[in-house]
């Protein structure tokens, strides 16, 4: 899953512009990750500038995890 | 429906103030709105304009201009410079000032203005445009009625998205901007700076444009998608560079988008000002002077269209055909020079700095023609020439 960095995050609005899907929002409180519309192209994370975007692999790792337990 | 306006101007950037002051000037009802709960913040800009750029739209005014430019410096990858002197280069702007006397201005002369105000749609329901547009004012919901609708919300523009059009940017026609402003730094307060090169900054340059004798906006573009790299963190190395002490005190950011001549800047009864239109110089990225155009031009093209009862759609499209013909050749001339700039090795960029050291000498120069110049950069390298013939002109 897309997630944000809000300690990073300059609200530049660039993710905004170079998302095909519309998954990403600039409001006046920050942006919004639309997670139902991302299709996870990754082109915001190629583009933020200070590296504010990326993807969630936590529950990815617990999988791999769990697998190696059973 | 909350309130009817006659036009609504999304975003007050420059372009958006601009349009708006027009607007109100032409005794049009204009709602300006503006998502942040303060004008200028935050700042995604490095602040330099020239001086015809600023002046044929607005009286340059010390209390917004950081510092007189008289000097621009250019160092290639191999660290050759070149130093062009010209008395009335341009300026670096305080920006957030800038943007909050803009809006002032436009409010003054009769323009509404909303901050913490953010657009979150377009009301359908015309069936030859859009009749309005949803707002979250303070966190309500509220819903405005117009007839024309300017999108002048910068490099993401969802009114854009909203109206059909297709303006999502590719990962090559954007780049990716850090800044530090600096503090506690020995610049030259008229000189700009710009640095060239794959290891400085991949498929863009790095600048150092001065606020004061101690304060400057250092920062970077890169495009995207040439490094795996981040935009910070080239800027820290070559801030680390290029300043032996130095304080950060702001940290800015940036997506600045490149001219697409396939870009509609009319749709139904939308229009769209500044970076949501791609209204940018692609080879430097300077897009304040073209907001600015493209927010005057808005704003009277509009303010026509409400004064005749001329409601056609059609009559809206003057406003894009009007931008194009004042700048349209000169912004495909530089994106075509941004692809040229795109395929130059270190080399070749080392050759057009020592060429551009002979050309000038060391004489003062009083006005620049880009077009020109540029062209004889081009003509005076084999491979540059070379470059040029594969590209479709």
């Amino acid at each position: 899953m897309l997630q944000l960095d809000l300690k990073l995050c300059g609200e530049c609005g660039g993710c905004v512009a170079v998302c095909p899907q519309g998954a990403l929002e600039l409001y006046s409180h920050g942006l919004l990750i639309k997670s139902d519309r991302c299709n996870l192209c990754e082109n915001c994370i190629v583009f933020c500038p200070v590296g504010a975007l990326g993807i969630n692999t936590v529950q990815a790792k617990n999988s791999s995890l769990g697998k190696d337990k059973y | 429906m909350d309130e009817k306006f006659d036009c609504i101007v999304v975003g007050a950037g420059p372009a958006g103030s601009m349009a708006a002051r027009i607007l109100a000037e032409n005794g049009v009802e204009v709602l300006l709105l503006e998502k942040h709960p303060e004008i200028g913040v935050p700042v995604s800009c490095a602040e330099a304009i020239s001086c015809t750029g600023l002046s044929q739209f607005v009286t340059p005014n010390p209390e917004w201009i950081s510092s007189f430019i008289h000097h621009v410096l250019l160092v290639s990858p191999s660290g050759k410079k070149f130093l062009l002197h010209h008395p009335d280069a341009g300026f670096v702007l305080n920006r957030k000032l800038f943007e909050k006397k803009m809006a002032e201005e436009a409010s003054f002369k009769g323009a509404r203005l909303k901050v913490n105000s953010c657009a979150v749609g377009l009301l359908d329901g015309k069936p030859d445009g859009f009749h309005g547009v949803a707002v979250l004012e303070d966190g309500k919901k509220k819903e405005y009625g117009a007839e024309v609708i300017i999108g002048a919300d910068g490099v993401e523009s969802w009114v854009a998205r909203w109206a059909g059009m297709d303006s999502t940017l590719p990962l090559g026609q954007i780049e990716s901007c850090a800044q530090y402003l600096v503090g506690e730094v020995e610049v030259e307060p008229d000189r700009l700076e710009f640095y060239l090169g794959q290891s400085v900054a991949p498929g863009g340059y790095a600048w150092v444009f001065p606020k004061s004798d101690n304060t400057a906006n250092v920062g970077l573009a890169v495009t995207p998608d040439r490094t795996s790299k981040k935009a910070k963190e080239y800027l820290d190395r070559f801030v680390k560079e290029r300043f032996p002490h130095f304080k950060v005190i702001e940290t800015h950011m940036g997506g600045v988008p490149c001219f697409d001549r396939k870009i509609s800047l009319v749709h139904q009864n939308v229009l769209l000002a500044g970076d949501a239109g791609r209204l940018v110089d692609s080879l430097s990225g300077a897009g304040i002077s073209n907001a600015l155009r493209s927010g005057k031009i808005a704003g009277e093209v509009a303010s026509q269209y409400m004064k005749k009862g001329n409601r056609s759609s059609s009559y809206l499209r003057r406003y894009g055909e009007q931008f194009l013909e004042e700048k349209g050749r000169e912004l495909r001339f530089y994106s075509y020079c941004r692809a040229i700039y795109l395929k130059m090795t270190d080399q070749d960029l080392d050759d057009a700095v020592s060429f551009l050291r002979d050309y000038f000498g060391n004489r003062t120069v009083t006005s620049i023609q880009p077009i020109s110049l540029v062209k004889t950069i081009l003509q005076s390298n084999r491979h540059l020439l070379r470059l040029l013939r594969h590209l479709v002109w």
